[in-house]
């Protein structure tokens, strides 16, 4: 059975994206139109437009029987221009468009007439008969039953209209109200998206902290080889070095130790070839035999005097001799063997001794 | 000397119309059809305590013009008239609220920083017609409403008294 492919992540994500937006959009729009709707209030101000026209209507016609019945203080005048002022607003745009799309056009054009024949009756006649109620009461009648009228039908029409803008309302809240469900739902799936992803995050980081750890770690076992390598050869280096300056310090030693005996016996050759002419060739040998011996033992003493070696040679009391593992009868340094007529300590004043003896004849 | 001079300009300014006219001495008595009588906490008075105007009077106020909607014409009007707080300032009032009165007895409350912090005129000419009695003249309540949103909202429209003829301050 084939197995289904799981639904892509961010499709779901721009699902709920796309709902959240439609939803917020059309419960904006929804608003919106409302709150234009409860600005126009055109049709709230008509009944009032209209009852005080009636008002307006029946105050003149109350004046004009009173001022018929002598009422001096009765101005149905002032109550005629009121009545033209109400019915002038009504006549006005929006007014007149409203009783238009209610129907009552026509009785509106019909109170405007006798309106009009009030107001020419008026301006025609001078002086008290003006306002004789026989000549205006039927424009007024004829008026205040259009009033009247125009009024009741106002008065369904804004109920009508009341009711119907409530139940707009009402249907129009009721859909914001399944937006801010859907809207909600939308943000509801929008955060579960937001801690899923969060949460994939936080365990990819964890699996990419565990893997940088891991290549740390192989790092350094590579590594550790070439560091042991290192060690080897910076200790190799400091032997070798220490070897270098053993050897330096051993030839500076070797040089110092040999050169100066050498020096004495090569001045003592000089000397031996400049008086060779004075001796015999008997004289000669048995002399150089013995200077020689006495210079090898002067600097056998000097730099080996403590020395236990097979070959040491003992200074003692002032005394030069061989060691007993070394016989008497050693041929280089028979019958050399006597008392040093100087003390140990002092070496270069024996050695002046010793060639001033080595000298004599 | 800086303060004090700042002290005398806004007296002046405040109190621009009404020194030029004398406000705390009785008016003049009107000679036409008093078409506004103002009474309450004034202190400029020409009848029985009260402020009897005329159109002479009342036009001795500063002109204002002012362009704007109404909630029951069509288009925008032109208004020409007088400042309302030039009216109060000139007749020396103190109150917090007007009290206007229509022909028809209509009768509204306006708190009287209305005047103050709108240019609120009283119209005597609409669209270069002078307002009659059989429309709403002689003087119209006239807000800036295109100017300021606030304006265009249903509580001020009760506000827009025509046919005024009264005004009491309180």
């Amino acid at each position: 059975m084939p197995r289904l492919r799981p639904f892509p992540i961010y499709l779901v994500a721009s699902l709920a994206i796309l709902a959240f937006s439609a939803f917020l959009a059309f419960a904006l729009i929804r608003l919106f139109q409302v709150e234009n709707d409860m600005r126009d209030n055109v049709d709230e101000n008509m009944l009032w437009v209209v009852t005080q026209a009636q008002v307006a209507s029946h105050r003149l016609d109350q004046a004009v029987s009173r001022r018929a019945l002598g009422h001096r203080d009765e101005d149905p005048e002032l109550r005629l221009d009121i009545l033209s002022s109400r019915l002038t607003l009504m006549d006005d745009g929006p007014q007149r468009r409203y009783l238009a799309s209610q129907g009552l056009e026509a009785p509106l054009n019909a109170a405007l007439d006798d309106l009009q024949a009030l107001l020419t009756t008026v301006d025609d006649i001078k002086g008290e008969a003006r306002f004789r109620p026989d000549t205006l009461m039927p424009h007024l009648d004829n008026l205040m039953a259009r009033l009247n009228r125009i009024a009741n039908a106002v008065m369904m029409a804004e109920w009508e209209s009341t009711g119907a803008r409530l139940d707009t309302y009402r249907s129009s809240l009721l859909q914001v109200i399944g937006s801010v469900v859907g809207i909600t739902l939308s943000g509801l799936a929008l955060v579960l998206l937001l801690v899923h992803a969060l949460r994939q995050r936080r365990l990819a980081q964890r699996a990419l902290t565990a893997h940088r750890d891991q290549l740390e770690g192989e790092v350094a076992r590579h590594i550790s080889r070439y560091k042991e390598t290192a060690d080897a050869l910076a200790r190799a280096l400091n032997r070798e070095r220490g070897v270098s300056e053993f050897y330096r310090s051993f030839a500076a030693m070797v040089s110092h130790q040999f050169r100066t005996p050498l020096a004495v016996i090569d001045s003592g050759l000089q000397r031996l070839l400049r008086r060779n002419r004075h001796f015999t060739a008997e004289q000669r040998k048995s002399t150089l035999h013995r200077r020689a011996t006495q210079r090898a033992l002067s600097a056998a003493a000097r730099s080996g005097g403590t020395d236990d070696s097979p070959g040491r040679v003992v200074a003692d009391r002032g005394a030069t001799r061989w060691p007993a593992s070394r016989g008497p009868a050693d041929p280089p340094f028979a019958g050399v063997h006597r008392r040093s007529p100087l003390p140990p300590s002092g070496r270069g004043e024996r050695r002046r001794t010793v060639d001033h003896d080595a000298w004599q004849p | 000397m800086l303060i004090r001079h700042c002290l005398i300009v806004a007296t002046l300014l405040l109190a621009g119309p009404g020194l030029a006219q004398n406000p705390a001495g009785p008016l003049a008595s009107p000679e036409g059809e008093v078409k506004l009588v103002v009474s309450g906490r004034i202190t400029a008075t020409n009848q029985g305590g009260e402020a009897h105007l005329d159109l002479d009077l009342l036009q001795t106020l500063p002109r204002r013009e002012l362009t704007t909607s109404t909630s029951v014409t069509d288009g925008v009007n032109q208004f020409e008239g007088f400042l309302v707080r030039d009216l109060l300032e000139w007749l020396g009032t103190s109150g917090e609220t007007a009290v206007a009165i229509a022909l028809n007895d209509y009768i509204v409350e306006i708190p009287v920083e209305d005047f103050y912090d709108y240019d609120v005129i009283l119209a005597t000419h609409m669209d270069d017609q002078r307002l009659t009695r059989r429309d709403k003249g002689p003087l119209w309540i006239i807000y800036p409403r295109d100017d300021h949103a606030e304006l265009q909202d249903i509580r001020y429209d009760y506000r827009w008294v025509w046919q005024l003829h009264r005004l009491e301050i309180e």
